[in-house]
């Protein structure tokens, strides 16, 4: 098995990169984790209706893209850090300091077990000391606040789960981002997000990060995942992706 | 939206073409999405161009 981190924060650039690992792997040999971030974004789910998803009003004059991913699901918006929720060891890198992870979990359609990988995820926050929760929307709730929501896409063969973790968000942008202006207004035939109370993981575990995320969910991911798998790469621009995207947490 | 830093995969870069068009973004919504045609509404077809089709989704 492997995981890899994304290194890069353009959505649109993490979301086909996220896909063609997927349509590249033989998810029946690998599992495999990605671990990355984006910018500032909206990201709504295929089957979503913009206008009764988001204020577009609020995003054209902030200059923050939306993007249409591939799975279904609700919408997420990927926010800066809260400025004083910024862990000060990472002072260096503030400007890429974001504060909603992303993970996808890739594996072959048989054995995708939606509940199991919410409890993964769950599983990787108790190795962060922090008591998690599943709920039977798969979402991972801490004290009974939504800190993780899903979205899930299948083929034939393969199948992905890839969910956001509210890290340290600033949640004022979110709402009001987030907060359509048509409400109401507009009736959709649409999948309609499901609102939920989120907290920030920061608020209980102030000193976690991207990367302690990050590093606790590979483990938990590696341990689950066990057996003797193995990465196909195909062809050599796999390998020239590998070195020019993404950082290689290869264990075996 | 600049992707300079993409590197020439054509599944990569195809990905990204489709996900940055306006039929992608805009035109998954036909019965809402309209158009502004000489001072009147006119509703878009339904335009799909995903490059996959075996999703369940």
């Amino acid at each position: 098995m492997h995981v890899y981190r994304l290194t890069g924060t353009d959505p649109i650039v993490n979301l086909a990169a996220e896909d063609w690992v997927f349509r590249t792997v033989d998810t029946s040999k690998a599992a495999v984790l990605l671990l990355w971030r984006n910018r500032p974004t909206v990201v709504i789910g295929r089957n979503q209706n913009q206008w009764t998803e988001c204020n577009m009003q609020a995003l054209a004059d902030r200059a923050i893209p939306f993007v249409r991913r591939y799975s279904g699901g609700g919408s997420v918006y990927h926010v800066r850090t809260r400025k004083h929720d910024r862990p000060k060891q990472h002072k260096q890198t503030k400007k890429q300091d974001l504060g909603n992870s992303v993970f996808t979990i890739i594996s072959d359609r048989a054995s995708f077990d939606r509940a199991a990988n919410a409890q993964l995820v769950a599983r990787a926050l108790k190795r962060l000391e922090i008591d998690a929760t599943v709920s039977p929307r798969h979402d991972v709730l801490v004290q009974g606040h939504k800190v993780s929501g899903a979205a899930f896409k299948l083929t034939s063969k393969g199948a992905y789960h890839h969910a956001t973790m509210l890290i340290s968000a600033d949640k004022t942008s979110l709402r009001s981002l987030l907060k359509p202006a048509s409400q109401g207004l507009i009736k959709s035939a649409g999948v309609a997000s499901v609102p939920s109370p989120t907290m920030n993981l920061c608020e209980i575990a102030p000193h976690l990060t991207h990367a302690s995320f990050c590093d606790a969910l590979a483990d938990e991911f590696i341990e689950s995942y066990s057996g003797p798998i193995a990465m196909v790469l195909q062809k050599c621009v796999w390998r020239e992706v590998i070195n020019s995207l993404f950082f290689d947490r290869t264990r075996t | 939206m600049s992707h300079a830093s993409i590197v020439n995969v054509p599944h990569v870069e195809k990905t990204m073409e489709e996900m940055d068009s306006w039929e992608w973004r805009f035109g998954q919504t036909p019965n809402f999405t309209q158009d502004i045609d000489g001072g009147g509404l006119v509703k878009k077809k339904k335009v799909f161009k995903n490059l996959f089709h075996d999703c369940d989704y």
